[in-house]
């Protein structure tokens, strides 16, 4: 079992089921091929890169802080961000996790404590969040699942379910490092979880095995000297090449 | 139009057939027909108008005060074109034509000039009887003025082929074929944009055009009538340039005489139909297929969203999910329209956002551009649907998978062009309504709506700036669409693009310092990008069929695109260029092009450092990158742009010169400084548009303000009946001579319609009797009331004198018993229909009839008589989706009661109740599964007698008093009958063929043949019987109306249903009890199928 700890309603119990045996069978030989392939030939666009700024997003964080249900006192540490919405592009999430990593276990069982007491809509909030991000997932859609999951955990950092559910997004893509990271994050927050702490468990471990090069990588590529392919676009279809000269008549 | 003439011929096709057929109509059919209830979707009068009119040198205008300013525009454009068409026809109109113009489609939708439902794509319509025109504003001056003048055309074509009203009434149908009607009527309007170009261009391109002998024939059931308005329109601009402008409007006085295309043609340019149709081939393909040579295919460097061939199939509004791995888009397969999410990756339909929203909340989708907006969040999809009166916008939730708000908009009617705010709160979109389109923000979470801009011409295409702040958008100018920009901060608006083409679809880069924009440079829609710090454009596509409403990623790598290939619209995806697009020549292209060997056309430009990674060899060498191709753009400026040519080709040179190989017209300071004056737009109410001061409207194209609307006399619109057709017959039937007259009127408006209806019957047997029939309906408001009067008398024989009311059949029938029969019905009917929405309403009725019958002949003998007051009332809802040959999606079913009240012992007393409900179950594209149950009874002690047996409707073939319930296949038509019946029908209907048009005998089309396999059952029985459900009744025994039970009938079987003029209907069945099975019964019947 793979997937996380909020509840399920029944009728997504069975796809849920469905997709954690895709998904163990997916991860086994370590997930890697297409999707390195994909962000490491993706070309940005031509402007990108060049005199205009990159498209990143400024996170600016958020200091109203997170209360009680029960109109309780502010925590004390708030980690909660919130990324301007204008740019879909996130920015990685080490930042507050160094954060939450850093504190005390005294100051984490606090931040455990206030959060357990989240309102019912807040909880919600993670509930759909986890279960768009299946529902992505189901379609192997897992740049949409990405996004949204790191989007939420910006939102509310605290969510194990997220951190744990955005882990195994990033190692499906081959974001193993990120992937770790996340695993620690949801491990941390929630160490009553097995689950958690053996996905951190297995990755730590598949860390620490030389990661075998995938044959139809573009590195494997590279290495024997072929020609890239610069047509292959995993997951995107096939962009048709153009012939010098050519007027293409193929009907589509 | 054309659909209006047909409605026309119909009526006065089916007066004659009336006249006959109620004849031969028993007595108790003006009570029984007020009990059969029928279906259909409502035509909602949602407001009650206002109506004015003002009265121009050669028109009548008629319009509502609220939209005086769009009133004055029009009778500027109307006279402009009568000058116009009077001179190109050499004709001056018999009398000045009633306009009528409505400020919205959704309000056009509620003329009752027509009674039949105008679908979205009708832009206006014009009917030969009164020449009246009626027109809608779709938010664009310049498209409401083609409208116009196009439907003026037909007014003066109307005037010329019919020659006074005396021909008019009498023969309004002679006109000629319908692509020379609306050819010229195009022709006359002088407009052609580029979407239009796009449209005949790709038809050229994939050799898709309509045969001219099919478009002459088959109008109706063109598979392209967007591409035949087209077609038409170019082949007599072929014929004004080839042989003259005088022939066009000779066309028209030629065919007065001749009514044969081919000799038309003849007579007018020497060659037949075929041989122009082939000349005008050869001259598009002329022009169009050098463009080959120089312009790319979408398909070279995008890739198609969709793999699906299915020609019915369309999708239209992309918009990007979050991450970029789904678009959602309108999508319709032609039959249902639906919201759905597709996968990019693979085209699939992951999720259908509006399988059941239909009829419960909206009526319909909107089906436009910029209707379906996913918000940045990732989490809310707005969609625009029609609810009522006007335009909603569903917000739809992605992670509940549910509606969470619906947002209307008072006085708004049409809503497009939605686009979020980065704060995915803020909602702009583009709004029609007081005569105008003008954008607005809506503030998701209050409601609140905002104006953003103000003029008369019309704003499109709003698009967020990166931080929130700004909002691009396209707006017309002087004909053509620039692009502005709105600084919320400042509330003001500056001109970011002004050029003699249209610029529009502004699209944000994420960096927010660079616009996506398509640009119509050369004539065709292309993609370019505008860096707004360096002041520079640069072309990213160089299209042979164009682009449309380009939809950037979220990330802004990719771009999801619109164009028009093989007849279609079509979604293609697209990388923005990593680098310069290049395109070179083999030296045997650049040799048929007259160019040197190794020239090349630059595709975008290469300024930017291009981004890592690229193959280098691939890059242009410098030299290369300086050319401009022959057919680059010239700088054309707009007259008052404050820069002549002598300072484009020097801005031309200067660019050239540098290491900046721009291709496309670099934009000077000076030009910019003139075009970008700021226009002040203070942010308004969405009411403040009713108080807009005119004078801050700019002037559209070709508004020289030479009518002074001001001085025009204007009064308030009186209604006036006057006619609108007359139908006479005589007839000799069976001893019987009949003279019916048929006389129809009403106002202009057409919301009061008096009908009269005389039926003079003589016979040497009995004494000559009147009978008249007037009725009077007004659909002014919104419920619709109808009363009549009726005197009505019919002869029959009486044969075997069986009880009353049945055994009757007309003169001619069985052999007399007791004489000739005449029964005299008097009496009048009252009827209120009020439509809850445009599914569901509400009827209610009274009838009274007064009934005499007696032995005219051979001795005059009273024999009985009787009234009836009857009350009724029903419920009726329809969400159908039709087809030719029959409903293909959705529900329908009436709840319906009656009751007589009897004031005395000869009044019939009965109780009726009835229910009917269908379900149609899609099974793929056109197959459906149809379901039908249904149940009557009339109780009582006069109740009535229902029939059952046979096909769905036979009644043309039979003679008798019929109220036949529906199909029962497999037995006689109307075998059984009883005061209750019940009935089961399922059918499975499957598509055969769709569209196939034949070349001999002469050219005509069948639009549809479906197969059907079917299963019925039911029973009727009497008060006193009582019905077996199980087993069914066996085939061999035969029906015995007598016995004290009654078992349930069913029959199987099979059939073909064909669209050839009408629905034909040939079925083959078999009465079954599941044990045994029957002989095989041949069906065949008009009418489309339950």
């Amino acid at each position: 079992m793979l997937f996380p700890p909020n509840p399920v309603p029944a009728a997504v119990t069975p796809f849920v089921r469905k997709l954690s045996v895709l998904a163990c069978s997916a991860l086994l030989p370590l997930l890697a091929c297409s999707s390195v392939s994909r962000s490491t030939t993706a070309a940005g666009p031509w402007w990108e890169g060049t005199d205009g700024a990159a498209p990143v997003a400024t996170v600016t964080p958020d200091t109203t802080g997170a209360k009680t249900d029960s109109g309780g006192p502010t925590v004390d540490v708030t980690v909660v961000e919130s990324v301007k919405p204008e740019s879909p592009v996130v920015r990685p999430m080490e930042d507050s996790l160094s954060v939450l990593s850093s504190l005390s276990p005294e100051a984490l069982a606090s931040r455990r404590t206030a959060y357990a007491k989240r309102t019912r809509a807040e909880r919600d909030r993670v509930r759909q969040v986890n279960e768009y991000a299946f529902w992505c997932l189901g379609r192997d859609m897992w740049d949409e699942a990405r996004i949204h999951l790191e989007r939420a955990v910006q939102i509310d950092s605290l969510a194990a379910s997220l951190h744990n559910n955005l882990g195994i997004v990033y190692e499906r893509m081959g974001r193993r490092d990120q992937a770790r990271v996340r695993y620690g994050m949801a491990s941390g927050l929630n160490p009553d979880r097995p689950l958690y702490e053996a996905n951190l468990s297995r990755m730590r471990a598949a860390l620490e095995q030389p990661r075998p090069i995938p044959s139809d990588s573009l590195a494997a590529e590279e290495l024997m000297l072929r020609p890239p392919r610069g047509d292959r676009r995993p997951d995107l279809g096939v962009v048709p090449k153009r012939t010098e000269g050519e007027v293409r008549r193929e009907l589509p | 139009m054309n659909s209006l003439e047909k409605i026309t011929r119909c009526l006065l096709v089916l007066t004659a057939t009336l006249g006959l057929t109620t004849a031969a109509t028993p007595a108790q059919d003006i009570v029984s027909s007020q009990l059969r209830q029928g279906f259909g979707m409502n035509k909602v009068r949602y407001k009650d108008f206002d109506w004015h009119f003002v009265e121009s040198e050669h028109l009548l205008l008629h319009y509502e005060p609220e939209f005086a300013d769009l009133a004055d525009r029009a009778v500027e454009y109307l006279e402009e074109g009568y000058d116009h068409i009077s001179s190109l026809m050499r004709h001056e109109l018999s009398t000045k034509p009633p306009i009528v113009i409505f400020k919205s489609h959704y309000e056009f939708q509620q003329t009752n000039i027509i009674q039949s439902f105008l679908p979205p794509g009708v832009a206006g319509f014009a009917e030969p009887l009164r020449y009246r025109m009626v027109i809608p504003f779709n938010g664009d001056l310049d498209d409401f003025r083609n409208v116009l003048v196009h439907e003026l055309m037909h007014i003066f074509q109307y005037d010329i082929v019919n020659r006074g009203p005396v021909k008019r009434i009498s023969n309004p149908i002679a006109n000629p074929p319908t692509w020379i009607m609306e050819g010229m009527a195009e022709f006359s309007t002088e407009e052609s944009n580029t979407v239009d170009e796009m449209v005949l261009r790709d038809a050229v391109l994939t050799d898709q055009l309509l045969p001219l002998e099919v478009m002459d024939s088959s109008w109706n059931f063109l598979p392209n009538p967007f591409l035949a308005y087209k077609q038409s329109h170019s082949l007599m601009e072929y014929i004004a340039a080839n042989f003259g402008p005088e022939k066009v409007s000779r066309i028209l006085r030629v065919w007065d005489s001749q009514t044969d295309t081919d000799k038309l043609l003849e007579r007018l340019i020497d060659m037949d139909m075929q041989t122009l149709d082939e000349r005008w081939q050869a001259y598009m393909r002329k022009k169009y297929w050098p463009l080959l040579q120089d312009r790319d295919y979408v398909s070279e460097f995008a890739t198609r969203v969709l793999q699906d061939d299915d020609v019915y199939r369309l999708y239209m509004a992309p918009s990007w999910s979050l991450g970029g791995d789904m678009l959602a888009t309108l999508s319709t397969d032609g039959v249902e329209q639906h919201v759905d999410i597709i996968r990019l990756s693979n085209g699939r339909l992951v999720e259908r956002l509006t399988g059941s929203m239909r009829a419960e909340v909206y009526d319909d989708l909107t089906f436009n551009d910029g209707t379906v907006a996913w918000a940045p969040n990732g989490r809310s999809i707005a969609l625009v649907g029609k609810k009522g009166a006007g335009d909603v916008v569903v917000l739809w939730d992605l992670y509940d998978k549910q509606i969470i708000d619906v947002l209307t908009f008072d006085g708004l009617e049409i809503v497009e062009g939605l686009d979020w705010a980065p704060d995915s709160r803020r909602l702009a979109f583009v709004g029609t309504g007081f005569g105008q389109s003008d954008i607005y923000v809506v503030d998701v979470e209050t409601g609140d709506v905002s104006q953003v801009t103000g003029t008369p011409q019309r704003d499109d295409q709003p698009d967020f700036s990166p931080d929130g702040r700004r909002l691009a958008f396209s707006s017309k100018r002087g004909g053509r669409f620039d692009i502005k920009v709105y600084d919320f901060d400042t509330r003001r608006v500056s001109t970011l693009l002004a050029t003699p083409n249209d610029d529009m679809w502004p699209e944000w880069l994420p960096t927010g310092d660079r616009i996506l924009f398509v640009s119509t440079r050369e004539g065709i829609n292309d993609l370019f990008l505008y860096d707004i710090g360096k002041d520079r454009e640069y072309r990213l596509t160089r299209t042979v069929s164009g682009i449309m409403s380009p939809s950037l990623s979220p990330d802004g790598k990719q771009i999801v695109l619109t164009t028009y290939y093989h007849s279609r619209r079509e979604l293609y995806r697209m990388d923005v260029p990593s680098r310069v697009d290049v395109v070179r020549r083999s030296d045997e292209l650049a040799a048929r092009v007259g160019e040197p060997a190794g020239g090349r056309l630059v595709h975008g430009e290469t300024a930017m450092p291009v981004s890592a990674g690229i193959d280098s060899q691939q890059a242009p060498a410098p030299e290369q990158m300086a050319s401009i191709p022959p057919s680059a753009p010239v700088i054309s400026l707009r007259e008052g742009s404050g820069i002549d040519v002598g300072d484009a080709v020097s801005l031309l040179e200067s660019v050239a010169s540098t290491d900046m190989p721009v291709m496309l017209a670099d934009v000077s300071e000076g030009y910019r400084a003139d075009v970008a004056t700021p226009v002040e737009a203070e942010v308004e109410d969405v009411g403040a548009a009713l108080r807009r001061d005119t004078a801050r409207m700019d002037t559209p194209a070709g508004d020289v303000g030479s009518v002074d609307f001001d001085q025009l006399p204007v009064r308030r619109y009186t209604p006036k009946l006057e006619f609108d057709g007359i139908a006479l017959q005589m007839g000799y039937y069976s001893g019987f001579l009949s003279g019916i007259a048929q006389l129809s009127m009403s106002d202009l408006l057409g919301n009061h319609s008096l009908n009269m209806f005389t039926d003079y019957v003589g016979s040497q047997e009995v004494n000559n009797d009147f009978t008249f029939a007037v009725g009077y309906t007004y659909f002014g408001q919104r419920p619709t009331y109808s009363a009549s009067i009726f005197n009505w008398n019919q002869y029959f024989n009486d044969t075997e004198g069986g009880p009353t009311g049945t055994g009757i059949h007309i003169v001619g029938g069985a052999q007399l018993a007791r004489g000739l029969i005449r029964s005299r019905q008097s009496g009048l009917l009252a009827d209120m229909s009020y439509p809850l929405d445009v599914f569901r309403r509400i009827e209610l009725s009274y009838s009274f009839v007064d009934e005499e019958r007696e032995v005219a002949w051979p001795v005059t003998e009273p024999l009985d008589g009787f009234s009836t007051h009857l009350f009724k009332a029903a419920y009726v809802h329809d969400s159908l989706r039709n087809g030719l040959l029959g409903p293909t999606a959705g529900r329908r079913y009436y709840l319906s009661a009656g009751r007589t009240l009897s004031a005395t012992s000869d009044d019939r007393t009965f109780t009726h109740l009835e229910i009917d409900y269908r379900h149609y179950f899609r099974m793929g594209r056109w197959s459906v599964l149809s379901l039908r149950g249904t149940s009557v009874g009339s109780l009582g002690r006069d109740g009535l007698e229902y029939n059952l047996g046979g096909p769905a409707w036979f009644l043309p073939f039979f003679p008798g008093y019929n109220l036949n319930v529906g199909p029962l296949r497999g037995y006689p038509f109307s075998e059984f009958s009883g005061s209750r019946v019940v009935l089961f029908n399922s059918e499975v209907r499957v598509p055969f063929i769709r569209n196939i048009t034949f070349g001999w005998p002469g050219t005509f089309a069948i639009p549809a043949v479906d197969g059907a396999f079917f299963f019925d059952v039911g029973s009727a029985w009497n008060d006193g019987q009582s019905v077996d459900v199980w087993p069914l009744q066996a085939p061999e025994i035969p029906f015995d109306p007598t016995a004290d039970t009654v078992r349930l009938q069913a029959g199987y079987g099979f059939g073909l249903l064909v669209y050839f003029l009408a629905p034909m209907n040939f079925e083959f069945a078999k009465r079954t009890d599941f044990k045994t099975t029957s002989e095989w019964h041949m069906h065949f019947s008009f009418g489309k199928a339950f």
